[in-house]
């Protein structure tokens, strides 16, 4: 399977079932990783932005390439409505053998809010990869962070809330990940009740940021990009100390 | 595939050993070397004998020595060709003489051929698989008391010991597909001249699957009671790779390192070590 030009070598599954893919161990040199997971909502909202969305994802890799731990870094995108599921944009792969102008034309907006299934995907796709890693002695030290973007409130998934509360209770005591942060970012959330479920959500799954960017530009979404791939590299430099990255605290729109 | 560690021991100060490997076209090398606890600045030494090993195989190879000559011509162009570059760089620095007071362990593959060169001690781990099992032949080079470097002068050892000899320790091990532990099936020793550096050559075959060189630090481990661990435990703690990737040597000490420590075990010596695996 060929996902942006990255030959995903190996197919897996996590323990609800949510399938991923990953490069080939061979193809990891370094002893120690960080893994980036984002995952974004392509419901029928985000249609009219979204090649802007496209465009941060690019802007994003653009920046990480630049990363001088870009040999450190696996990432995995997905992107998530109702009609498609969970679709994987690339499986764990080196950002350095990923082509930014290959998210061009993936954000196809359709379906409903699947947000619980693919937080749970995520966070238990990058909890399963790098375990395996560990076990297999194939990494000795590692850290994750994860973006959830979102512009909708659940309202189509499997899953529920207190399944993803345990999967974070899982990876934080997971002995491959040194330290792991989740960040969820409210697209258009300027509606009071909306923010106030996104609020909701963080807190009772224990997410530890809730980054608001209000009304959604081209301008904003591009500084998300920027601030993304800032607090990616931020969190490979502080592998070892046994901290999380604390660019995230900054994160303003 | 090749790569080599060396640490520190619990019970120094300083790492005295070091290791380095490499390849080149069908050429797999590892060196590595144990610095003299009593020698200053063996340290030093160590890293200089290694490189310098390593500028030497590199070019006897180049210039297809290693190919054409037998063993016995080559450990003696290798030793004087890296003594003479190591005097010089010590001179150069400046260091005592005594700082290149270390071992000297060299393993090459090329092809189907491996060489093995050794002054002082150390230890030597031949793996063989048999179908679903593998023997491990463990070959443990102990001088009673100070080794005889490559920068040791034989006249005044002669001078000052009259002849004496080394013991060569072989155990033969074997282990199943399934099972955590080594067992041991035979042992028998050698005394051998205690002024020449140890050469084995050998014809690699298909079952033939690796071959690991140690400092004696591997000697050095102790059990939760403080007894000493027995040679076969760890060296089957040292080849037991789960994935053959890039650092895989590394890779193994960091999570051997771990086992030992929740295990409440210990190692006082300065561990180093590489192994070749011969993917034939």
């Amino acid at each position: 399977m060929k996902l942006m030009g990255v030959d995903a070598d190996q197919v897996a599954q996590t323990v609800h079932g949510f399938d991923y893919t990953s490069i080939t161990v061979d193809k990891l040199g370094a002893t120690e990783y960080t893994f980036a997971g984002i995952a974004l909502d392509i419901t029928t909202s985000v249609a009219p932005f979204k090649s802007s969305l496209e465009k941060m994802l690019e802007e994003c890799l653009i920046f990480l390439k630049r990363s001088p731990r870009v040999l450190n870094l696996l990432a995995r995108t997905t992107a998530f409505n109702s009609s498609v599921g969970i679709n994987e944009f690339h499986g764990f792969t080196l950002i350095n053998s990923l082509d930014p102008t290959g998210f061009k034309n993936l954000v196809q907006p359709g379906g409903m809010t699947n947000l619980y299934d693919a937080t749970l995907d995520i966070i238990e796709s990058i909890n399963d990869y790098a375990t395996k890693l560990f076990d297999d002695e194939v990494i000795v030290n590692a850290n994750g962070i994860i973006y959830i973007i979102t512009d909708g409130d659940d309202n189509s998934s499997q899953y529920q809330i207190s399944d993803i509360k345990k999967a974070i209770e899982k990876i934080r005591r997971a002995e491959a990940l040194e330290s792991i942060q989740i960040i969820l970012v409210g697209i258009n959330d300027s509606d009071p009740h909306f923010k106030q479920r996104l609020e909701d959500f963080q807190v009772g799954v224990g997410i530890d940021k809730y980054v608001s960017m209000g009304d959604v530009s081209e301008k904003k979404l591009a500084k998300l990009g920027g601030l993304i791939s800032q607090s990616v590299s931020s969190t490979s430099s502080s592998l070892g100390t046994g901290n999380p990255s604390q660019d995230v605290n900054s994160f303003k729109f | 595939m090749v790569d080599s560690y060396y640490g520190i021991g619990e019970g120094h100060l300083v790492c005295q050993d070091y290791a380095l490997h490499g390849s080149l076209d069908d050429m797999e090398y590892v060196i590595i070397s144990d610095g003299c606890s009593g020698a200053e600045h063996s340290e030093v030494g160590a890293q200089i004998l290694c490189h310098a090993a390593k500028y030497h195989i590199i070019s006897c190879y180049q210039n297809d020595l290693l190919k054409q000559c037998s063993s016995e011509f080559l450990v003696k162009v290798l030793g004087n060709a890296i003594l003479k570059r190591v005097d010089e760089i010590r001179k150069i620095y400046p260091i005592n003489k005594t700082a290149l007071e270390a071992t000297l362990l060299i393993a090459i593959r090329i092809g189907l051929k491996l060489y093995l060169f050794i002054w002082g001690d150390g230890i030597i781990i031949e793996n063989i698989q048999i179908n679903e099992s593998r023997i491990i032949k463990v070959i443990n080079i102990d001088y009673e008391n100070k080794p005889f470097y490559l920068v040791s002068d034989k006249n005044q050892y002669m001078k000052k010991w009259g002849m004496r000899y080394y013991k060569e320790q072989n155990l033969w091990g074997i282990k199943n597909k399934n099972s955590d532990i080594i067992i041991k099936d035979k042992e028998m020793s050698y005394l051998l001249p205690f002024y020449e550096p140890y050469i084995y050559e050998k014809d690699l075959k298909e079952n033939d699957n690796s071959i690991t060189l140690c400092s004696d630090g591997i000697l050095s481990f102790k059990d939760e009671n403080k007894n000493l661990v027995d040679l076969l435990t760890i060296v089957n703690e040292f080849i037991t790779f789960k994935t053959i990737v890039n650092g895989f040597v590394k890779k193994r000490m960091f999570f051997m390192r771990r086992k030992i420590k929740n295990k409440n075990w210990s190692y006082y010596d300065d561990i180093s070590t590489g192994t070749i695996i011969y993917e034939l």
